[in-house]
């Protein structure tokens, strides 16, 4: 101890003749006296602690090296071989330059090799060591698993002593980052060994086994569903968690007990209306996002219950009366406070800090909450200056907040109500078409996503956004190599396309250009495919429109739509290509496109007695099209199906029992004596895109 | 209003009540014990509020028996609405409480209401508690309604008083439940908008609206004022106001307790109430076992700065200081020889102090200012708002009767008056022997029967009434001097000053009580013991302009008092009252003249009210 100050003081007076007395404890290193080498370790131990300039200069002159050998080296004495590890271990605690040396000079191998030996103490002072390199962000985690031997060897070491049990679990939580991680560990039984743990004397080593369990059990429905019938002393895990969430327990144990059970919920282990989520883990995390924590409970605590409640809509409801939740996130954009600007910079810098990342959490937490419920979003929408926050989140410089506020924007924009009212006050879609300009594409995925909503008929965001160019850029989304973009680029587009005027259907297949309507059309994503069909229909609606899009491009649409109905496709994929033909019938001129291609309405036949009565349906609207009549020439192509036995199935199709289908077959009639009354059947697809 | 119209809407709002029945099961022990875990600070747990006011009779369920009138739609009124109270207040020690009520049925429009109310009298001038009430709005039924309760229940209560808590019925007609939305200290919850209201018409939108099969909750906490509610066991969050507690000072409660309530309006209405007895939906002892923490981590960080490792000379002049404020002035000196420390005050000082602080309790405020200004020279100049706070209190000790000034011109010889309580000594004895009187005189129907309908026949017979009043006076008195020596002294003078200014009360009461037969009315048949203290005051505040119609409050609670003790009223001597009048009006001017040199005082206004 008094070395330890003197030499501490030394090194403040003499700032000078600090490489020169670092030197000297290297040089001690190699003195032939082991005896006086321990010393010379004990000595630097002392002249370390708390000193990075120290540690760097040690680092400099090449202590680690040699303490290394002296640690390796059996001919060392376990005393000097611990001393060495704790020198490590200190000089880890320094900074990130320290750690990256360290790692380096390979000091994991050696520290795990030393983990070998018998001796406890030894072991202890190594098991530091390594947890103080692995916690730091700049350790590569796979050093742990590259030697398939240690994970077993830290398990078998879990039951020799609390610290042991300490540090391991802290190594485990840090370096468990993938599912492989996850299912090695789990492989030799983390569980089983950790369980033990959560109700241990120590607080640190239960809290360190917590946290082992929530990256253990993150996203992972094995590690989930072995954990629910964990017993612990008799008591089931998911009770122990409860029981760590209790309000008198440390704010870090309960929001690391909501979290894995968060985590064992939304694997499928736990169901979202079981007492422990609603009533002790939901009103758990609620109470995280209050005030009176730290700004990264909160954060956690957001993000977490976003996570939690994304998918079930009861929790939304509920987490949405909880604490008057959606109020309390309101003050999540408040920092930094005036307060702090003006009486502290300490606390300034702080609220700097985790501004950003509040305003990421309260944005997601607010997409969670009004992904599904009406009532919820408006009530959001109400809080004040909402809108305005989303919208000067859109184009903040945090990545991280834009792509959260596109995602409360696109959770919002699924209300009718909202689109139609503060979505067009605050003139959302300019932020938003900027963000769409140039952003990475997890954001342009959001972005698009919400567009789409924009887009839909009765949005009236939709002719200013129209006026903004925004064709090029969504056709410009369709050649994506991301399928999730490319599905958003054609959904806009057929939202754009619904019921809209010539002059766009026109720009929109000008700009588009058939080439790349027909890419699309053999897209080997579903979706795309489906959602070019819908463009199609879109477009081809209304006579005129019909018309005068069919004289131009009509081979090219007959080809396409002969190859899907040809191809192997999905039930609903045929359908939706049975209406586009059902209106090109529809047309004046286009009709005779069908009527002229002899294949084409043998399909039709084929089609109407299909077994599926959604096709059928189809293929019997459009036969009724082309036997409208009203229209010129309907008794010739009356004649031309009567000849080609269409007669035969329609009758039969009145015999059928569908009473939907028999109505329209019935109408269908070629004896012409009813009046044909097609629905024209526009798409009005879902516009609740989902992502 | 149309005339009852029968049995049909009898049934319009029940209120199921589980009560614990804890003598009967093996529970009791847990059931105690769950009571103890809603308590921070222990307390008995028999003061605990654990049912609504059912008075430990085995009747679970019990309606509101109103008619309504078919035509006016009923239910769909204010006035048709009703609430109930639990029997106890919330303890005022208890720190965090917290009760349960299910939602059996919603009936027709489910507007139920649950939340809090305060009784609207100052609980501390009542010896006893009003533990419950029911109330009837229909004002035309009211009276019949209100004696039908009487009769069933309260009379059998008043025989189960325990001297210290009755478990007793009151019945009010003249408050309903909507209408206690605008009353001071009441707080609800209602289902069918989800608003919570707070002493005002206007509710604020607070949470989701709550229907058949929810469970909701109240929760009050005491340590920070606020109180919120739950609904399925989830947080609703804390509702938007503070209450209004004063409960650290039992001398100087200006706001009433708290009590559980439901609020009912519509035909059909049934919900359970829990207190306890059945595990609650929503985790209470989390939440307090979060304060718990709280408080212990305040404890344990408390900063002691430099006085470290002084605990004990910290602990002794604690204990000391404590000693000397209070005025325990041999405890002090002993304690101090003990410890081997001073007392930093003069023991004369104490004495003083002491005395004083025995006349403000005694109610002899006049004296305990004279005795300040004798003592203490400038205090009460300096702190002109204490002297309007003594002058205020003196003003309601006035009404009471106790104050010196008043008891002057009604008793014949002053020296009387000043040899009986004069020594602080006997001050404690004197309250002693009120709780008897008063006791004595709950416990006996005869007496208050007999009081009853002398007042009835007062107000229409002026004179010949006194003669009827008195041997019940003297009946009471004579029993309580059986067990009380120390009183007899004080009801003789009583029972003979009552003779004399009876006719006065009569006079004085007379004068007013034709413009305020109708309330006086209502009074009677109520039946309630303190019907003639009641209609003095309203005799009084009819000509006494200074005090707001509020103090209804205050002015029953003190006068109630003042009847049950037998003590005469100042309300029964002309001069007395006009003396009062006058103080009222200095009173009055004071606070104009504060309110000109301080600006407005909120806490006066409260005051004076």
């Amino acid at each position: 101890c008094v070395n330890y100050v003197t030499n501490v003081s030394v090194t403040f007076v003499l700032m000078q003749e600090v490489t020169a007395t670092s030197r000297h404890y290297v040089d001690r290193l190699f003195d032939p006296d082991p005896q006086k080498v321990l010393q010379g370790v004990i000595d630097m131990k002392n002249a370390v602690i708390g000193n990075n300039k120290q540690k760097a200069n040690l680092i400099v002159l090449g202590a680690v090296p040699r303490l290394l050998y002296l640690l390796q080296q059996s001919s060392s004495s376990l005393e000097l071989r611990t001393e060495c590890s704790v020198v490590l271990g200190s000089l880890a605690m320094g900074t990130e330059n320290n750690i990256k040396s360290l790692v380096d000079c390979h000091i994991i191998p050696a520290l795990l090799q030393g983990l070998l030996c018998p001796d406890l103490i030894f072991i202890e002072a190594c098991l530091r060591c390594l947890r103080t390199v692995f916690i730091s962000p700049v350790t590569p985690v796979q050093l742990l698993y590259t030697d398939s031997t240690v994970i077993p060897h830290l398990m078998s070491l879990l039951s020799r002593s609390q610290r042991t049990q300490e540090y391991i679990t802290q190594i485990f939580s840090h370096c468990c980052k993938t599912p492989e991680h996850q299912t090695v560990l789990f492989n030799h039984g983390a569980i089983q060994n950790i369980a033990p743990l959560l109700i241990s004397p120590s607080y640190k080593v239960r809290m360190q086994a917590l946290k082992c369990f929530s990256v253990l059990a993150y996203e992972n429905t094995q590690v989930s569903m072995t954990l629910v019938n964990v017993l612990v002393d008799g008591e089931l895990l998911s009770q122990v968690f409860v029981r760590m969430m209790q309000r008198d327990q440390p704010i870090e144990m309960q929001l690391t007990a909501a979290k894995c059970l968060t985590y064992m919920c939304r694997a499928g282990a736990i169901r979202t209306d079981d007492s422990c989520i609603v009533l002790k883990t939901l009103p758990c995390l609620v109470r995280m996002c209050s005030k009176e924590h730290l700004l990264e409970e909160r954060v956690e605590g957001a993000e977490t219950l976003a996570y939690l409640m994304e998918p079930d809509v009861e929790l939304q409801r509920i987490a949405s009366t909880t604490d008057h939740l959606v109020a309390m996130l309101a003050d999540y954009f408040k920092y930094p406070s005036s307060v702090s600007a003006i009486t502290d910079i300490k606390r300034l810098d702080h609220d700097l800090k985790h501004a950003h990342e509040l305003r990421q959490a309260a944005f997601k937490l607010y997409a969670s909450l009004g992904s599904n419920d009406e009532d919820i979003r408006k009530k959001i929408t109400e809080t004040e200056n909402m809108m305005d926050r989303i919208v000067s989140g859109l184009s903040e410089s945090s990545i991280k907040v834009r792509l959260a506020a596109v995602r409360c924007l696109h959770s919002l924009s699924r209300s009718v109500q909202q689109l139609r009212t503060s979505f067009h006050d605050h003139a959302v879609w300019k932020p938003l078409m900027k963000l769409l300009q140039n952003a990475p594409d997890e954001v342009l995925v959001m972005a698009s996503s919400t567009l789409c909503n924009l887009l839909l008929e009765f949005s009236p965001s939709k002719e200013p956004i129209l006026e903004s160019g925004v064709i090029e850029l969504l056709c410009s989304l369709t050649q994506s190599d991301s399928p999730a973009l490319r599905v958003n680029g054609i959904w806009a587009l057929m939202n754009m396309a619904f019921q809209a005027d010539q002059k766009v259907k026109g720009e929109i297949v000008r700009c588009l250009g058939t080439e790349q309507l027909f890419r699309l059309l053999s897209d080997p994503d579903t979706n795309v495919l489906m959602k070019t069909l819908g463009l199609l229909r879109n477009l081809l609606s209304t006579r005129p429109h019909i018309d005068q899009i069919m004289s131009s491009h009509g081979k090219q649409i007959m080809q396409a739509v002969t190859l899907i109905l040809e191809a192997e496709h999905s039930i609903e994929v045929k359908e939706q290509t049975l209406c586009i033909l059902a209106n090109i019938a529809d047309g004046n001129t286009a009709k005779e496109l069908i009527m002229t291609n002899d294949d084409m309405l043998q399909k039709i036949k084929y089609y109407m007695g299909h077994s599926n009565v959604k096709l059928q349906l189809a293929a019997t609207f459009c036969i009724s099209n082309l036997i409208w009549n009203e229209e010129d020439g309907s008794q010739e192509r009356q004649d031309k199906l009567r000849e080609m036995g269409f007669v035969d199935i329609l009758h039969k199709l009145t015999q059928a029992s569908d009473p939907n289908l028999s109505d329209s077959s019935l109408t269908a009639a070629p004896h012409g004596a009813f009046g044909l009354l097609i629905e024209e059947t526009l798409v009005s697809e879902n516009w609740t895109n989902e992502v | 209003m149309l005339p009852p119209t029968g049995s049909s809407y009898r049934e319009s709002a029940i209120l199921n009540c589980h009560v614990s029945t804890a003598a009967q099961s093996g529970q009791t022990k847990e059931i105690s014990h769950a009571f103890e875990m809603l308590w921070l600070v222990q307390r008995p747990v028999s003061q605990a509020v654990v049912s609504w006011p059912d008075c430990g009779l085995p009747w679970i369920r019990f309606s509101t028996p109103r008619s309504l009138v078919p035509d006016s739609g009923h239910g769909k009124n204010h006035k048709d609405a009703a609430s109930v109270r639990a029997t106890h207040p919330i303890p005022a020690a208890c720190g965090i409480y917290y009760f349960e009520v299910k939602i059996v049925s919603k009936g027709r429009d489910g507007y139920m209401g649950i939340g809090l109310s305060a009784q609207g009298v100052n609980m501390n001038r009542l010896p006893w508690l009003l533990v419950g009430s029911i109330t009837v709005s229909d004002t035309c039924n009211g009276a019949q309604t209100a004696h039908s309760f009487i009769n069933t229940y309260k009379l059998s209560e008043v025989r189960r008083h325990t001297g210290q808590v009755c478990d007793f019925l009151l019945v009010s007609e003249e408050v309903s439940w909507k209408e206690q939305r605008w009353d001071k200290h009441s707080y609800g919850y209602h289902g069918d908008d989800g608003h919570s209201f707070c002493s005002s018409g206007t509710g604020q939108p607070y949470g989701p609206t709550f229907t058949t099969g929810d469970v909701i909750g109240c929760c009050v906490n005491l340590i920070n004022n606020t109180c919120f509610y739950t609904k399925n066991g989830i947080s609703l969050g804390h509702a938007p106001y503070d209450l209004c507690f004063t409960y650290f000072y039992p001398q100087c409660i200006l706001q009433p307790n708290l009590y559980p309530t439901v609020g009912l309006q519509t035909p059909g209405e049934i919900v359970d109430a829990n207190f306890g007895q059945q595990p609650f939906v929503f985790d209470i002892e989390d939440y307090m076992s979060e304060w718990r923490a709280k408080i212990h981590g305040m404890i344990a960080r408390f900063p002691i700065g430099e006085r470290l490792g002084e605990w004990q000379a910290v602990l002794q002049n604690m204990v000391s200081s404590y000693l000397v404020h209070h005025g325990y002035c041999a405890t002090a000196t002993a304690f101090a020889r003990a410890t081997e420390t001073m007392i930093q005050e003069d023991q004369t000082s104490i004495k003083n102090r002491q005395r004083i602080q025995k006349l403000v309790l005694a109610g002899r405020v006049g004296e305990a200012i004279e005795a300040t200004q004798q003592l203490y020279p400038g205090l009460l100049e300096h702190n002109p708002n204490l002297l309007f706070m003594l002058k205020c209190r003196q003003f309601v000790e006035m009404v009471n009767g106790t104050d010196s000034e008043v008891c002057c011109l009604t008793i014949r010889s002053p020296k009387s008056q000043d040899s009986y309580p004069g020594s602080p000594s006997l001050s404690p004895r004197h309250g002693a022997s009120n709780t008897h009187l008063h006791t004595g005189g709950a416990d006996s129907p005869t007496c208050s029967n007999g009081v009853t309908p002398t007042n009835k026949s007062k107000s229409h017979s002026g004179a010949g009434s006194s003669s009827v009043k008195y041997p019940s006076v003297s009946s009471s008195a004579s029993s309580s001097t059986s067990s009380s020596p120390s009183s007899v002294n004080y009801s003789e003078s009583n029972s003979s000053d009552s003779t004399k200014s009876q006719p006065h009360s009569a006079n004085s009461t007379q004068e007013t009580s034709d413009s305020e037969m109708e309330i006086e009315a209502e009074h009677y048949t109520n039946g309630v013991v303190e019907g003639s203290s009641a209609r003095i005051m309203n005799g009084t505040y009819k000509h006494e302009e200074i005090l707001q119609p509020d103090d209804n409050s205050i002015g029953n609670g003190v006068t109630d008092e003042g009847c049950n003790n037998n003590r005469q009223l100042c309300g029964g001597n002309q001069a007395a009252t006009e003396r009062m009048i006058q103080f009222g009006r200095e009173l009055q001017a004071l606070n104009e003249q504060l309110c000109r040199e301080y600006g407005k005082n909120a806490t006066h206004k409260k005051m004076l009210q």
